[in-house]
Order: structure tokens, then sequence, then C-alpha cells
């Protein structure tokens, strides 16, 4: 199979987040930010190329959104190229890895950076559908590649 | 076309929601319930692969039975025979599967196969001989119940363009209406040993999770994922509204667009055919009931809301179901595995 | 005759009834000289001349056993002559005779006295009657190592006496051999033949029996013995194929092909191959085949998305360029295609490409910058975008990094000269933008033209210095203000003067000129540059000048902070120095910066000072010891020269003899640190003078040991201040811990150790039985240090201190100490008793700490009362904790009942202690927890919840999370269980706990799939 994009700009991967005194501090309630979701999915791998979202650029800690007091959570993704065929399966990944790692109050928006795909509207409403995504996690081929992109390597 | 929006609440102060029971019923989401014919007894199903059947023990619902060996994959939606003997299931699995129930036991007599992909509703017509299933595959099959418990395929319909979520029955004729993914709702009837589809429903702008008769079948309510509820009317051939019909078939209208009550997406709408009540679950995990406005013109009706319990689930609302005897009990269900029971006061 | 009739049942003995037992008893007659080799062969003589040809077989195979077993410089020449033509003649005798033949030879090839008319004879033979294809893999290899013996040995008569002849033997040789134990030692003998020898008419054949192998396809069975990897046959052939100038005819077109393979390994294999080959084969056969092995390597780095590929691909190219001083044509219409592409999405690549070309000689460096750098120059002031700009610029300041590779001494002028006022420009544009990323390539840009040779004139550069150190000092950005570190240390290194005129003096001006102001700054650059001698001292001099002008300053009070900060500058920059072999360092520190440091903290301690809150918190003198004991556990052993004792006198009489006097100030109090009641200020010294002490080299005597540790001995029972306490008890702990009474024989009073040992363990046993608590728990404290001194060395006294650590676990007050003391005595201490500050530690002692006294841990868990049974748990989880991992798989089953009992404990120090212990344990010992996930993860589930503490909810997920490396069927059942109850957990209030939640809950997830176990 050949690649879509064969030779995609590298981004820097961001360093750890910094523990704060007040994250050490069991009395103090941290809320969750968009730090906290960058992290939870910046390091999702590419379905293509032996890198992570974030180093692909495709995930960014300025394009996601949460408000605790409206228990929300918005990310917004950038295909490497408009006419990647991976969208879908890279929002899958990002959807799952959230389903598997937010708490279930939470209501999560995954969908394109805007102007970003060809099929833009078509993939939002698919990643939007949660019937179409629970059946695809039932799917043990797709769940296979979908985990294969949120195993962490070490 | 006619569109009244309602946005003013008005008496929704009155009236209240009043919770009855919580049952922790599935170990993943909760997709639907479903009550039977005398209103007794409560199927449901969900993520967990497993069925369940709920009956009343004094004052408190209890698991009558677990069904759990009849698919390999979630159970989408569950429903009983108008007779209230036998109880179909559709699953993730592709399947379809007919369950007779003789005394408390449930045994699995037939599975219906065919469908390429997930089978996503399956709905008995109301002299229980036909029935209705719909999939991913984007088709509607409907199946001939014969004397002997054997179902056959009577039809396969292909009207729609994406995965159909939803297939009902008319209360009273034997007309099928069903909506999709594709934005629209269908309404197909028999024609010359075929069944066509000879009506379609366009309005919505994204994809109709639900559609509901009420209890004239002269109108349909739906729901979707653009966040509103629409009221349809159906209009005979030669009307006295003028609106234009073709051949023998009825014309269906939108007359009502209930916007801004909801802020997400839309599940599930039931119409209450004992008192007339609306009600919806949405993806903001609240529960709406709306009752239409003392006479309000038929051409544009006013729908107020009455109820809104804003945290009725902790997670997604699938189903809102009004039991058939009971006028003011209601089942939901939802993403956190919990069915709940209310009683509606006005 | 005894021996020879010895001699005669022996040969008996081995031919007829196949015993060998007797071999080395003959061998050994031989060697002592009661038997001749000689007779020996007499004796064999009809059993040699048998006409069954098994009897000659075994004949010739005694004979050379018994020659392996001897001495190689026993045989004479004359001796060894014999036997060798004998041996010879028997490879052309019957097939079955040749293995044991060769076997003999063997041992021949060896013999320190082997004539050279032998070792032609030998190889003569060998190729004349021996088809090395038809023997078994064991005698081929016997031929394989005699022709390696002889080779190694004696090169030159071979190479004389035989020439191309030896060539062509070796190719029947080695022809077809399949064994890979056997193709390691051939390629070993090729690469040494093809080197030495005149290939003549045989080099196509040489290079074809070689390269037949090429490229090594070879997967070791799973359980080899042998551990033959790839790797190693890769390496082999590869030395062969690189062994001659003249392969490259051959090698390249074979190279070639192999490059256009669809397998990756072998595409590596021929790109790796190609950088060794380039740089050795002769230039013509390289000219001839670079057009196409430029192809090929461009195809890899633009298209093969394989890290492993593109990176052997650069590196041939880099040989390739290096080779070659006109490689440019190609690289030219390269350039072209994809630097004038509008995407700029080959542009990286090109860039590494390009990369790889420069690096390879300064010409090619020249020709690369000259071509590019004005692109990219156009390219970048055309580009609108950022992320465009971005990977221009990164390319850019990439390449003008390869330039410090070269001096171009050579050329006309620097390759960077015609651009850099339009670099410049856009340098310092772009430091201007908003974009991170951006601006840091442009500092990596700046940096890197301040580090290029012989580009500008001394002045421009030290004015881009200064430029780069004032952009240092307003820039925010973390990594931008490293990268200006780092070319700041890089020039320190290259050219200090300048360093020392423009850096240090600002430095120290901003430093002195803004009091307030957050110096951090200044003081991570004054690390950076610390990198040589004299900088090192300048540095220092200018910050205890700092720290004295703070001292002086009311105002330091409010920041307490200013004082962390700088002793933990003087720190790093202790800890480096030491390190740095040729900066040392360590005398100036020794003798100047110790003493002033003690000086001024002991000055400060002496006198009423508003401060002393600011100057003797914790985490100064925390400082301040790490300070010292840098400086003192790195004098140099080797090299005393009186500096050390002269110091520890000093010490002594200072800390410990009230020779402290102030010059300046009559009102100051006397400094008497050591002494419980003396003021608060002096008691926080004692870590100082513990770090003094305890980490001296073993060899360096401290005065007066005996009073000291009296002294010590009673400011640790009577010191209110506990880090005094324990830093005394540190003390006499490291001092007992390297204490030898050899090394003091020459002072007048030898100190008895043992004896003061027996005196401690008598009144601390007496203060732990009654007393009040404080009193108590500084005993206990001893104790346990005293008990770590002694097991780091096995001292014979160790067993009682650790018996009576074991009673006291049940003791109610105590008893949890004495837990916590098991992890003291088991975990390294970063302050004392350590390797780094010198102590005694014996190999294995924790081993044998815990095959001693687990027995004794577990009896008394089972006898002791309910409410001290938690302490012993304790005590064996920190057992576990330290134990390696064969000891562990032997010894954890039967305590592990015991980790899952401390689980359920309600005790938050078990807990979290058993739970790191079964993270490690679930790693090293999976099928022992295996057998307890019933009780185990319903039990790390309930502690993920635990409501108090968040390092237990933690310390449960990381557990949690681990126990997926055990094997599906065992913890599948609980999938489901797990993910949900994680779920909840997912919505901690800490973040940290969420953290691990959603680790272990994602690793769960996998269970079952095809993704475990890959991760």
């Amino acid at each position: 199979m050949s690649l879509d994009n064969a030779n995609p700009v590298i981004f820097e991967a961001t360093q750890a987040r910094d523990v704060s005194p007040e994250e050490l501090d069991d009395d103090v309630v941290d809320p969750f930010d968009c730090r906290e979701i960058f992290d939870l999915i910046r390091l999702i791998n590419d379905p293509e190329h032996p890198l992570t979202l974030e180093e692909l650029n495709v995930v960014e800690g300025s394009k996601i959104q949460v408000n605790n007091d409206a228990e929300s959570v918005s990310v917004e993704f950038t295909p490497t190229i408009p006419h990647c065929s991976m969208a879908t399966l890279i929002g899958l990944s990002i959807r799952v890895k959230l389903l598997r790692s937010l708490p279930p109050r939470f209501k999560v928006d995954v969908f394109i950076s805007p102007g970003t795909h060809v099929s833009e509207e078509a993939v939002n409403k698919q990643l939007a559908d949660k019937e179409r995504v629970a059946a695809a996690l039932e799917n043990s081929h797709l769940i296979d590649v979908v985990n294969q992109c949120l195993a962490t390597r070490r | 076309m006619v569109i009244w929006t309602s946005m003013i609440w008005t008496n929704a102060i009155m009236c209240r929601l009043e919770e009855l029971c919580k049952l922790e019923a599935h170990q993943d989401r909760a997709w639907y319930v479903a009550w039977s014919p005398s209103g007794k007894l409560l199927a449901s199903c969900g993520g967990d692969k497993a069925i369940r059947i709920w009956g009343q023990e004094g004052d408190s619902w209890v698991c009558k039975s677990v069904l759990s060996d009849g698919h390999q994959r979630t159970v989408r939606r569950v429903a009983w025979s108008p007779c209230g003997n036998y109880l179909a299931s559709s699953s993730f699995d592709a399947t379809t599967t007919i369950w007779s129930r003789k005394g408390g036991e449930f045994e699995n007599i037939a599975t219906l196969e065919g469908h390429e992909n997930e089978v996503k509703c399956v709905a008995w017509a109301p002299n229980g001989s036909l029935l209705a299933t719909c999939s991913r595959d984007k088709s509607v099959w409907i199946w001939e119940v014969t004397e002997d418990e054997e179902f056959e395929c009577a039809s396969v319909l292909s009207a729609h363009s994406q995965d159909v979520k939803h297939v009902c029955w008319h209360p009273s004729k034997e007309i099928l209406a069903s909506c999709s993914y594709d934005d629209t709702i269908k309404l197909f009837k028999e024609e010359i040993d075929d069944w066509t589809c000879f009506n379609t429903l366009q309005s919505h702008s994204s994809t109709v999770w639900k559609i509901c008769f009420d209890v004239s079948g002269s109108r349909l309510v739906s729901c979707s994922d653009d966040k509103t509820v629409k009221i349809w009317q159906e209009y005979l051939p030669g009307n006295q509204e003028g609106v234009v019909t073709t051949g023998n078939d009825s014309a269906w209208k939108c007359v009502c667009t209930l916007s801004g009550y909801h802020h997400r997406v839309i599940y599930d709408v039931d119409w209450n055919h004992l008192t007339g009540l609306i009600v919806t679950g949405d993806g903001g995990d609240a529960i709406h009931i709306f009752e239409e406005e003392e006479g309000s013109d038929k051409n544009q009706p006013s729908f107020n809301l009455k109820v809104v319990v804003n945290k009725a689930h902790t997670q997604d609302v699938n189903c809102v179901t009004w039991n058939p005897k009971i006028p003011d009990l209601l089942a939901s269900c939802s993403d956190d595995g919990v069915i709940k029971l209310w009683k509606y006061h006005t | 005759m005894a021996a020879s009739m010895l001699q005669n049942d022996v040969i008996r003995n081995f031919i007829t009834d196949g015993d060998n037992s007797s071999i080395s008893e003959l061998a050994q007659g031989i060697i002592c000289g009661d038997n001749k080799l000689l007779e020996l062969v007499e004796s064999l003589g009809p059993h040699l001349t048998d006409k069954n040809t098994s009897v000659r077989a075994r004949g010739s195979l005694l004979l050379a056993e018994v020659l392996h077993q001897l001495p190689n410089n026993l045989l004479l020449a004359k001796e060894v002559e014999l036997l060798c033509t004998f041996l010879c003649e028997r490879l052309a005798d019957h097939h079955s005779i040749q293995p044991p033949a060769l076997y003999g030879l063997l041992a021949l090839s060896n013999a320190a006295n082997l004539p050279t008319d032998c070792v032609v004879q030998i190889c003569e033979h060998i190729f004349l009657n021996v088809q090395n294809q038809t023997l078994s893999r064991q005698d081929r290899g016997s031929v394989y190592s005699i022709l390696s013996n002889l080779l190694n040995s004696h090169t030159e008569v071979l190479k004389l006496r035989l020439g191309t002849n030896f060539v062509h033997g070796y190719i029947q040789v080695m022809d077809a051999e399949k064994d890979p134990r056997n193709l390691i030692q051939a390629f070993r003998c090729a690469s040494q033949v093809i080197n030495t020898f005149p290939l003549g008419v045989f080099i196509e054949e040489m290079f074809e029996v070689v390269a037949c192998y090429f490229p090594i396809d070879f997967t070791p069975p799973e359980d080899d013995p042998h551990r033959i990897t790839r790797g190693d046959l890769i390496t082999g052939l590869r030395s062969c194929l690189a062994a001659s100038t003249r392969f490259g005819q051959y090698c390249f077109p074979l190279l070639l092909e192999k490059l256009t393979s669809d397998v990756t390994s072998a595409k590596i294999d021929s790109l790796q191959t190609l950088a060794t080959c380039a740089a050795v084969y002769d230039v013509k056969s390289l000219q001839e085949f670079q057009c196409s092995f430029f192809n090929c390597i461009k195809n890899e780095v633009l298209d093969s998305g394989n890290q492993k590929i593109e990176m052997s691909a650069l590196e041939a190219l880099k040989a390739i360029v290096s080779a070659l001083s006109k490689f440019q044509v190609k690289l030219r219409s390269c350039c072209q295609v994809h630097l004038n592409s509008e995407s700029l999405k080959y542009l990286p690549l090109t860039g590494r490409l390009l990369h790889s070309a420069a690096e390879g000689s300064e010409v090619a460096s020249v020709f690369v910058l000259g071509h590019v750098m004005p692109k990219l120059i156009t390219r970048y002031t055309a580009c609108t975008q950022v992320r465009q700009r971005r990977v221009i610029l990164e390319v850019m300041t990439d390449l003008i990094g390869i330039c410090q590779n070269f001096t171009y001494t050579q050329s006309d002028s620097h390759p960077m000269q015609q651009h850099k006022g339009s670099v410049d420009s856009i340098l310092m544009s772009a430091l201007n933008e908003s974009d991170p990323r951006l601006k840091l390539s442009a500092a990596k840009g700046i940096s890197a033209i301040a580090l290029l040779n012989n580009f500008q004139p001394d002045v421009e550069r030290e004015a881009l210095v200064t430029k780069i150190l004032n952009f240092y000092l307003c820039e925010k950005d973390p990594l931008i203000r490293n990268e200006y570190r780092s070319v700041m240390s890089r020039l320190s290194n290259s050219n200090p003067a300048m360093i020392m005129q423009t850096v240090l003096l600002k430095l120290s001006s901003q430093l002195n000129t803004d009091p307030v102001a957050d110096h951090q700054y200044l003081f991570e650059m004054f690390e950076a540059i610390s990198t040589n001698m004299k900088l090192v001292s300048t540095v220092l001099e200018q910050l205890l000048l700092h720290m004295k002008n703070k001292m002086s300053d009311q105002n330091s009070a409010q920041r307490p902070e200013d004082f962390q900060l700088i002793t933990k500058t003087l720190c790093n920059i202790c800890s480096a120095a030491v390190q740095d072999d040729k900066c040392i360092g360590s005398d100036i520190l020794l003798t100047s910066l110790l003493p002033e440091l003690l000086r001024i903290f002991i000055e400060f301690s002496t006198s009423e000072h508003t401060l002393k809150s600011a100057l003797f918190s914790d985490k100064v003198i925390d400082n301040l010891s790490a300070v010292v004991r840098n400086i003192v556990s790195h004098i140099d052993e080797r090299n005393f020269k009186g500096i050390e004792s002269t110091l520890m006198n000093s010490v002594i009489s200072v800390f410990h003899d009230n020779g402290y006097s102030d010059s300046k100030k009559q009102t100051s109090l006397p400094f008497r640190p050591l002494l419980a009641t003396s003021p608060e200020a002096q008691l926080s010294l004692v870590p100082v003078f513990t770090s003094i002490i305890a980490s001296l080299p073993q060899q360096i005597a401290i005065p007066k040991t005996q009073e000291i540790m009296e002294t010590l001995l009673e400011l640790t029972m009577h010191c209110s201040q506990q880090r005094t306490s324990t830093a005394a008890s540190m003390c006499m702990a490291a001092v007992i811990n390297k204490h030898s009474e050899l090394l003091f024989f020459s002072e007048k009073a030898v100190w008895n150790s043992n004896d003061w040992l027996k005196n401690v363990q008598q009144r601390l046993s007496c203060s732990l039985k009654e007393g009040e608590v404080t009193r108590k728990k500084a005993a206990m404290t001893l104790w346990v240090w005293l008990t770590k001194a002694l097991v780091l060395r096995s001292h014979p006294m160790a067993v009682n201190f650790v018996t009576k650590l074991i009673e006291l676990l049940s003791d109610g007050d105590m008893g949890s100490l004495a837990a916590e003391g098991f992890q003291t005595v088991l975990f390294e201490c970063e302050d004392v008793l350590n390797k780094n500050t010198h102590a005694v530690i014996r190999i294995m002692y924790r081993q044998r700490f815990f095959v001693e006294n687990v027995g004794k841990l577990v009896e008394g868990f089972n006898t002791s009362p309910t409410d001290t049974k938690k302490n012993y748990l304790l005590a064996i989880s920190h057992l576990l904790k330290v134990l390696p991992k064969q000891v562990l798989l032997t010894e954890l089953p039967p305590l592990f009942p015991l980790m899952v009992q401390s689980l359920l404990y309600e005790d938050k120090d078990l807990q979290l202690s058993t739970l790191n212990a079964l993270y490690d344990l679930t790693h090293d010992a999976p099928k022992v927890v295996a057998q307890h996930v019933d009780s185990v993860i319903p039990q790390l589930l309930t502690l993920a919840k635990h409501k108090q503490n968040m390092k237990i909810r933690i310390a449960a997920l990381k557990s949690l999370g681990v126990m997926t490396v055990l094997s599906d069927h065992v913890i599948l059942p609980y999938k489901s269980q797990v993910t949900r109850t994680l779920e909840q957990v997912l919505d901690d209030h800490k973040r940290l706990v969420r953290n691990e939640a959603v680790l272990a809950r994602g690793e769960w997830f996998l269970v079952g799939t095809a993704q475990k176990g890959k991760t």
C-alpha cells in the first residue's frame, strides 16, 4: 500500500508537563484543562507513519476546548493533507482514546478543523454518530487498527 | 410549508416528573427499553449483549430473566409482538432473534439472517403478521410471519441512501415508516405484490434518529441530530386545505418544529397514545415533555414544554417510552446502563 | 618400565574399549618427563599401521588428544616436524583417518616451535588432500582453525612460499561453507587473506567466494547455545568485502542490485556496506557508479518512510562524498528540483540529503552552501506562511551548523561569507516572530554562526556573543534560553578568553546592579560557561562575592530563596568540575572554595544576625553539604599533597576543638557545633561536618577519631534537633564503616572500634528499653545507621545489630521506626555510605541480608501480636524491593500471601511500600503474581479509590496497569470489571491520579487484543 503523504513535516514533541505543588496536594481539586486533554491524545500513533499525531501537527493544544462546568470537551484535528484517506480513522482513534480516558460525564466532540479536508462534513457526521462508533468498536479488524494507534510506544 | 417554532416555555412549572425507581440494568450502555402490550413487563437491551426482562414484585421492579445467549454483539433494539407472546431483538451481529414467551420462560425460536451488517431496529406490525427490520446496509426488510412461527422475507426495500436508523408501523393501516442517516423519513406501502416507497419527508438537516405516529396515525413526530423535533401532518387526497397530493396517496407536511429546547442530538421521541404527550430523550442527558396547546390549529399546532429534567441520567438518554396502559408512567434508559421509571404529575 | 606398562594399558583401553579416561594421565606423564612422546608414538606404532581403518583412526585420535593436552612450547622443533610429517601423511590415508589427523595438526599449528617447512607442508597437504566440503561441521572447523593459527603466526612464510597458491587453496576450502559458526571463522581468515596476500588472477574468485553470502539472511534458532547473531555474520562478511581496495568493480554492482531489493534488511545491509566500502575502494570504480548510487540513496531518503533505511542511506552518502572530492553534478540537479518545488514537501528530507553530503568533505560543504544558500534565502524571503518559513529556516541553520566541522583555511573565503548579510537579517527578523519554533530555529542559526571558525574577525564575533547574551537575558522561552546557554558553553571551551571578557563581565555587573531581579538566568549562564579551570575559579569568586554582598544586605531576609539559588549553583558547578578530568578543579575547590565557604557560614553562625533563618535553612544547608561532599569525595587518592591532612586538622580543630576564632569581631560567640546545647544555627552545620568526615577516601586518617566519636555520640543522644542528631548518627556510621585498625598503626593509641561498638550497643539497648520518646528515637536512628554501616561491610557484629532490629519490630513505640529502618539499611543513601563517598560495600550484601533474615521476619510476623504485625510486613516489603530477580523467583512464593495481607492492612506506609514492591514483582516474577490475581486485583481496585491518600491511589493504579503483562488467560476474566471500575477513577479529583488511571485503563483495554504485549 502506498502512503498518502509519504513525507510529512515533522514537529517537535512537547515536554512532559511539570508537576505543580497544587497537583501534589490531595485537598486541591484539579480541573480538567486543555493540556490534560492534549496529553491524552498527542501520543496517539498515526495509522501510516511511525509518528505521533502531535509530531504530525494533526492535534494541537490550541485546538482543544474544555469546559468543566458544562462538562464538555471539543477537539479539532487537522489531517496532514486535504484528501487524507485516514481522516476518519484518525478521528475515530481520538474519539476512542477520549472515550477510554475521560469520565463519561463529559460530552466530547471531535471534528476536523474547518476547511482542512475535502470530506470534512461527512467525516464529522460519522464521528458524531455514536451508534456507528459503537458498532465500529465491535468490529475486530477496525478495533485492531485503532488499538494499534492507541498502543503506547515505549 | 408552515413552520411554527415554539421558543416560549409556558406552564412548565406546574408539572413534574417523579423518579419512581432506578434499575442498574446493563454492564455497558443501555440502548432501548420496550413495554409489553399489557404494560406489565419491560424488556431492555444494551452493549453487554444481553436482554433483560423486568417486572413488578410488590412495590419494586426486579429482573425476571436475562436472555444472554442470543447475540454476539450489542443488542440494539427489542420489540414485543402485539399479542405479547413474542419478543424480537436486533443486534449489531447482523441478526434478528425471535423469542417465544411460554410461562415465564423465553425460548429462542428463530434467527433472521440477511442483513449485511448491524440491524438497528425491528418492529411488529399491529396485526402481528408482519415484521420490519432495518440496517446500516441501507435496506429495510419486511418479513411475513406464518402460522407455524416461520419468518419469510417478503421484501427488501433499498430506498434510503444511508443507514436506516428506525422503522415503525402505522397504528391502523399497513404503512411502514423509516428514518435514516440520509436525513429523510420514508413511507412505504404494499402495491401489487411488492412494497414501494410512496412518500419521502424532508426537512431535517441531519440524521433522523426516531419517528413515532400519534394514536390516530394522521400525525408523525420525528427527532434528529439537528437538535429539533418535528411534527408532520397527513393530508388526504382532496383535503380542504388544498395541499397537493399525488394519486391515492396522502401528503405529509411538517407543521411544527420544536427547536431551542435541546442542545445535543435527540435520540428518542415517543407519542403517548393515551394522553397525547410527547416525550424526548437527548444526548444532553435530559428528558423533555411537550403537550399540544388546547385548541391549537391542526395546520400549525403549538406545543408547549411541560417538564424538563436536565440530569435525568448521568449520560446520554437513549430511549424514552410511555407505558401503553398507565397514562403517566414513563421508562427511560441511558449510556450509564441505568433504566429509570418516572411518574408524570400535572 | 612401569611407565610404559601404563602407556600400553592406556593405548589398549583407548583403542579397543573406547575408554578416554586416562588420556590426561598419559599427557601429564609426558609433561613431567616420566614418559617420552616418541616412546608413545613407538608404542602406538602397530595401531597406526593396522590394517583395520578404525584402529588406525583411534590410534591417530589418541595421539591428537594427547597433543592437545601438552603445553604449546613443550615439543622441540624436531619432534614437531616428525609428528607433522606423520599426520600430514595420514591426510592422504583413508578418509576416516582425516578427522583425527586434522585434529592433531590443529594442536601442532599452535606449537611454538613449528618449523617453517611444516607450516608450508600442512597447508599444502590440506589443500591437496582434504575435500573440505565432505567433512563434518566440526572437522571443517578444525581446518579453519589450523589455517587461522597459521595465518596469525606465520603470515610472512605463507606469503613468501605459497603466495597466490594459498589464495587458490583457501578458496577451495571455504567454498560452499554453510554453517554459521564456521562462517564466522572463515570470514576472519578470508579477510586476512584478502588483506595480506597478492590475489593475482584469483581476485574475482576470491570476491565471489565471500560475496555469495551477501546479504546475510540468518535467524539464529531460539535456544542457540553459540549465540551467533545475524549481526556477527554481517560484520564478518563486511570486513571481507572491505579488505581489498580492488573489490570495487565487483562489489558496487552487487550492492546496487541488492539496494533495489524489497527486503528492508537487505537494503540496510547494502547501504551500510556501501558506507564502509566507499571509504576503502579505489576512487575510480566509485566514480563509475556514483550516479546510480546517488539516485538510489535519494529515493530511499525521500520515499522509504523507514528511519533506519534513511539513516543508513545518509551515512552512505556521506561516505561517498568524503571519498569523491567532486561529487557535485548530481547534487546540483537534486537540489534544484526539490528546492524549487512549490510544496516544500520534500524540503526537510532534501535538507537531510544535503546535510550528509556537505558533512562528507570541506569541498562538498563549500559546494552545497554555494548552491543551496541563495535558493533558501530567496524562498524564505518570498514565503509568507510561518510553517513553511520554519521548514526553510531549519534546513538553513542545519547547513550553517555543518561549517563548524571545517576550517576552510584552504579555501579563498569562508563559504558563508557571501550570504552573511542576508542570513543575518533573516535570523534577526525571525527572532522577532511570535512562533516559538521559528524563533528557536533562528536562535540555533545565530548560535551556529557564533561557533564558525575563520569566519569573522574577533571583534565581530565578540559583538555577536554580546548580542546573544542580551537576547538570553530577555528571553522567556526555556528551549531558546537553553540553546543560547549551550552555545556559550561551547564557546567557553574553545574561546575562554573571549567569554571571560564579554560574558563573564556582563553577567557579574548584572548580578550587582540589579539586586532584586530574578537571578536564575544569570546563575544558569554562570553554570553553563564554567567549563574550564580558569572560568570555574573566576565564576566561583564572583558567586562567593555575590553571596557575601547578599549577607550584608538586610533585605535578603525577605528573599531566602536567593541563598538556595546561589548554593545550588555552586553545587552544580562543583559536581561538573570534579567530574571533568581536564578542568580539575578539585584543587582550587579544596584549597579555596571549601575553606572560604566554611568560613562564611561559621562566621555567621557565631554572630547575632537577622539573616540566620534564611542562611541556615534546610535547603541551603543541604546544598552546602552537597558542595562539600562533592569536593571531599573527589580528593585525589593517588596524589595526596598534604592538603588533605592540613584540611582535616583544621576542620577538627574548628568543629571539635573550639579552635575557631574570629579576628575581626571580638564579640562573637564561641563556635561549638558539636555540643548539644549550642545555638541552633551552629547545630544546623553538623550535616556539613558529616559531609566532610563521611566523604573522605578510606586512606585519609581522621585525627582524634575516638574523641570525635564520643562527642558525636553525646550529641546524637542529647540534641533536640532531629536533623542534627541524624547527621551525627550518619557520621558515626560512616566512620565505623570505613574504619580499619590497620590504617592507624602509626598513631600512638589505636582506637578500637569494636570496643566502641560494644559499648554503644549496651548503651543504646538501655536507652531503647526505657527513657523518654525523643531519646528512644535518637537511639533508634543511631542503631539503624550503625546496622547499615556494619551490614554493608559484612562486619562480624552486624548480626547482633540486625537481630535486635528485628526484635524491635514488636516494640509498640519503636516498631514502625524499626520497620522503616530496614529501608534505610537496604537502600542506597545519597549522602553517606555509598560508593561515591568511598564506603566499604561487600558485593551481594543485600542477598545475604535477605537469606539470613527473611525466616526470622516471617516467624516474627506469625508470633507477634496483631498491632505490631504490620511492622514485620513493612520490613518484608522493603526486603522484597531490593532483591535481585534470580533470588526473588525462588524466595517469593511463600512470601506472596503476606504481601496480599499487607495490601489489606489499613496502614498507608505499609500499603504504599507493598504496592511499590508489587509493581516490581509483577515484572520480575509474573508467574508468582499470576497465582494470586484473584485476591490482588480486587484489592488494587479498592485502593485505586482510596479516599485519603493520592499516593496510594497512584501506586495501586500503577500496579494495576502492570498486571497486564501477565498472560491473557489469567487476566482476561477481570477485563470488564477493571475497565468499569477504572472508569470511575478517571474522574478522580487529582490530575496525577487520573493520568495513571488513563494509562492503566488503556492497557487493560488492550488485554485480549493483538496489541497487547507489543507495547
